[in-house]
């Protein structure tokens, strides 16, 4: 079976999933509680990679352009979408505070 | 991206060879398209005379043909950078925009050695004589000669679209209108540019 996608939104109302429960699979410790997904788990595969080479690279776009063989403007474009992503997922995630009861 | 270098398939590099190529790269191959271009228009006595201009038929010394390349390739690339300027939320290189705009000239490469085809040349003096004689030959070479430059020329616009849009980071309705506008000012701007220095030069 292939590696399984982290699911962060629900597939029946759409609204940002959280983390109730962890287990130990070692042990079958559980902990349970109401933990909040961190952004960076909520971007998609091939966006956590990019921020995965980025740091690889020592956020050189330069190198990562080199390295991937694209063009610079190629790896500055995905890096913008990127940058307007977090800043949709960090302003989704505040309202979502505000609407919750404390 | 995948794990390893990106790989590509044709279309890519005939419609978007600037998601692999630009910067300084892309405007070494560029001006060498441009002064190859030129030089072979001197062969073919074809001018681009305009950023969307080619003509053919008037001799001219050699020096003018890379002249009027160089100039539609500045003027078109200075046009693109202001209208990235203002629709581009993005920050952007200079270099990226002027070197892919030269690249994306590649395709005059072809247009000025249309008018080499046989018997080209030779339907277009009739036609300027508005001759009605017919030589089948030479009308087949000037059709196929014609539909040639067309999809030279809408591949060129293409390739400037899309130099423009990943150069400058754009997409969109206003990314579209404001580089038909460009494209408007730099056939104007180009025009009127090479009309002064040859005007100042010649004279």
């Amino acid at each position: 079976m292939g590696k399984r996608l982290l699911p962060v939104s629900c597939p029946s109302c759409g609204q940002v999933l959280k983390v109730k429960r962890f287990a130990c699979p070692a042990c079958d410790t559980a902990v349970e509680g109401d933990f909040a997904l961190p952004v960076l788990a909520r971007l998609s595969p091939e966006e956590q990679e990019f921020l995965v080479r980025f740091a690889e690279c020592s956020g050189s776009l330069k190198d990562m352009a080199r390295r991937y063989g694209v063009s610079y403007p190629t790896v500055r474009n995905r890096l913008d979408a990127l940058i307007d992503r977090l800043g949709a997922l960090k302003g989704e995630g505040k309202e979502h505070e505000e609407r919750s009861p404390s | 991206m995948s794990p390893d270098t990106e790989t590509c398939g044709w279309q890519d590099w005939f419609f978007n060879p600037f998601h692999f190529i630009a910067g300084g790269r892309a405007l070494a191959i560029g001006l060498a398209v441009v002064i190859v271009a030129s030089l072979n228009g001197s062969v073919s006595r074809t001018h681009l005379d305009g950023v969307f201009d080619a003509h053919t038929g008037a001799a001219a010394p050699l020096w003018i043909y890379p002249i009027e390349g160089l100039v539609d390739w500045l003027v078109m690339g200075t046009a693109v950078w202001m209208a990235g300027r203002i629709v581009s939320k993005s920050r952007f290189r200079a270099l990226d925009v002027y070197g892919t705009q030269a690249l994306a000239r590649f395709p005059t490469l072809i247009l000025v050695l249309v008018p080499l085809l046989p018997g080209f040349q030779r339907q277009l003096a009739r036609l300027m004589a508005q001759d009605s004689d017919v030589v089948v030959g030479d009308v087949v070479s000037f059709t196929v000669g014609l539909i040639v430059t067309v999809v030279m020329m809408v591949w060129m616009v293409a390739l400037m679209y899309r130099a423009y849009a990943v150069s400058c980071n754009v997409q969109g309705r206003k990314a579209v209108v404001a580089f038909i506008i460009a494209c408007l000012a730099a056939e104007a701007a180009s025009k009127g540019t090479l009309m002064a220095v040859f005007r100042r030069v010649l004279s």
